[in-house]
Parts: structure tokens; C-alpha cells; sequence
């Protein structure tokens, strides 16, 4: 069995044995080639990274962008623009002066609110009794 | 005529030409390696290139600790098992030898067909085909095929007797 597995293995090795004849500069300038070829490829990719890179940093840190001025767009206390329903005034209304009370009676009656007039000029009078 | 290390470490300190003269040194040995398995002499150029470019980049850090040419069959070890994989894909996928298949099965009784045992070889398991291939293509003796492999003397040994039987009977020979 041993004796015809060492027939055996001669006989292939045998049969494979074979020479080639190659042009070691052709070979050489292939393989050069190649390399250059494959430093190229290496650095274009670095720099394509290197590219992606600066533009995702430049997309996250919004840098070189110009500062947003926010007050432009927005108020920043709506307080007062949104409380300025009569009901929600919290200025009693005896507290404005004799002047806003002369200016409203003046007008109602420029309208030919009359009665109004006599109202209102009745009602300043009662409450500055009453205090 | 200088030491393959220290072309190496020419080599590693830039002198591109070390490398040149260590390829030309080792090219129509590497290149007949291929060519003894593929039946082809483009491909074997082809594979040998693949070689030569791989150790171009990992000679840089190639450590001393063996010989030069220990690493280089490895490489090509290495290389051919991927080619075996890569050729096994192509044969399975060219449905349209089947036809010629036949007839190389009949001719194996009468003779020898180089192409044949290739194919048989490239079905056998990892282990037993690089012992094989290194047997057959290189005529390397076990010590060193082990070292190659990193197995031991005897696993060799036994892989390469699994390796003969099932080529024997694969290939029908008498």
C-alpha cells in the first residue's frame, strides 16, 4: 500500500514538472505599474475622505455660517402684545387721570353719544365719592 | 550575491531596487508554482503579480524570524487556496462543461490528464490541498511544509496520505 502511494506521489509530481520561461522586465514594469497605479488610488481616496470629513464637520458645527439675530424674527416677551384684551388689564381704571376721563367724554359726545357722556361723567363722580 | 535579509533590509531602509533583484531572484520559481497548478501561463503571471505586490507592502515589516523564502511559499500558499476558491465558484457556475467533463472522465483511464488531478486537488479539504500543493508543486519536505503551515511534521504526513488516497480514487488510477 505504502510502496503505491510513493508510485503514486512520483508519478504526479512527475507529470507537473514543467519550466517557464518569463521576461523578468516585463513583469517588473507590470508590477511597478501596479503599485504606482495603487498609491495613486490610496491617496485619492485620503484626500476624498479628508474632503468628506470637512464637509460633514463644516454641516455639524455650522461653522462660517453668519450669526442669526433671533429678535428679528420674534419677540421675545409676548406679554405684551398678547395681554392687551380690555378684560385682562389689570390697571384699575381710576387710576388714569382727569385728562383721559375729558378726552373720553369729549369724544362721546363728538359721536352724539349723550347719554353716555352724562353716564360716564355720573360714574367717575360716584366713585370719586366713594373714595 | 547578497543574503535575501539583506536585500530585505535594503529594501525596508527604501532601496527599491533590492526589491527588484529579490523579485527576479525568486520569479520563475514562483511563476512555475503557479503554472504547475493553473495550466496557464497568464494566469500564473497574474497570480504571481499578486504575490510580488502583497510582499512589496508586508516586506516593510517583515521581522527576521524566518527565512525569506519560507514566507514567500506561504504567500503563495495563501494566494493559490484563494484561487482554488475563486476557480471552484467559476466551475460551478460554467454549466456548460458539463459535456466536456465527461469526456475528460473517460480519457483519466487511459492517461493522464494534468487538468483533471488539478481539479481533484482543489476539491480536497484546506489542510490536505496545501500539503499537497506544496508536495506536488514545490517538492518541499515535510519539515518545511510545516513550517509553512504552522502543523506539525507527522499531521503533515497523514494529511498528505489522506490526500493521495482520495486523488487515487478521484482519478481512478490503477
Amino acid at each position: 500500500m505504502r510502496l503505491m502511494m510513493n508510485k503514486f506521489e512520483k508519478k504526479i509530481i512527475m507529470e507537473n514538472k514543467e519550466d517557464v520561461h518569463i521576461n523578468s522586465d516585463d513583469f517588473l514594469a507590470k508590477l511597478h505599474s501596479r503599485i504606482q497605479t495603487s498609491n495613486t488610488n490610496r491617496q485619492t481616496l485620503f484626500t476624498s475622505l479628508a474632503f468628506v470629513f470637512t464637509v460633514l464637520l463644516l454641516i455639524i458645527t455650522e461653522f462660517g455660517a453668519p450669526e442669526s439675530k433671533i429678535e428679528n424674527y420674534f419677540v421675545d416677551s409676548t406679554d405684551n402684545l398678547l395681554e392687551t384684551d380690555f378684560w385682562n388689564i389689570m390697571i384699575d381704571s381710576l387710576d388714569y387721570d382727569q385728562d383721559y376721563y375729558n378726552d373720553m367724554a369729549y369724544f362721546l359726545l363728538d359721536e352724539g353719544y349723550v347719554w353716555e357722556t352724562v353716564e360716564l361723567i355720573e360714574q367717575l363722580a360716584a366713585r370719586k365719592g366713594e373714595s | 550575491m547578497e543574503k535575501d535579509h539583506e536585500l530585505i533590509k535594503l529594501y525596508q531602509n527604501g532601496n527599491q531596487t533590492a526589491y527588484d533583484r529579490l523579485v527576479r531572484r525568486y520569479l520563475s520559481n514562483t511563476v512555475g508554482f503557479f503554472y504547475t497548478i493553473t495550466r496557464d501561463k497568464m494566469v500564473a503571471e497574474d497570480l504571481a503579480q499578486d504575490v510580488f505586490f502583497k510582499l512589496f507592502k508586508t516586506l516593510k515589516n517583515f521581522k527576521f524570524q524566518s527565512a525569506f523564502s519560507t514566507y514567500l511559499y506561504r504567500t503563495n500558499l495563501n494566494t493559490v487556496n484563494s484561487w482554488f476558491t475563486r476557480n471552484k465558484w467559476k466551475r460551478f457556475l460554467h454549466l456548460d462543461q458539463i459535456l466536456n467533463q465527461q469526456k475528460i472522465d473517460t480519457s483519466v483511464e487511459k492517461g493522464w490528464i494534468k487538468k483533471e488531478l488539478w481539479n481533484a486537488i482543489s476539491n480536497l479539504p484546506k489542510k490536505q490541498r496545501s500539503v499537497v500543493v506544496m508536495r506536488i508543486a514545490e517538492e518541499l519536505p515535510y519539515k518545511e511544509i510545516s513550517n509553512i503551515t504552522g502543523m506539525s511534521e507527522g499531521t503533515a504526513k497523514v494529511n498528505f496520505h489522506h490526500a493521495l488516497r482520495t486523488l487515487k480514487d478521484a482519478l481512478n488510477d490503477e
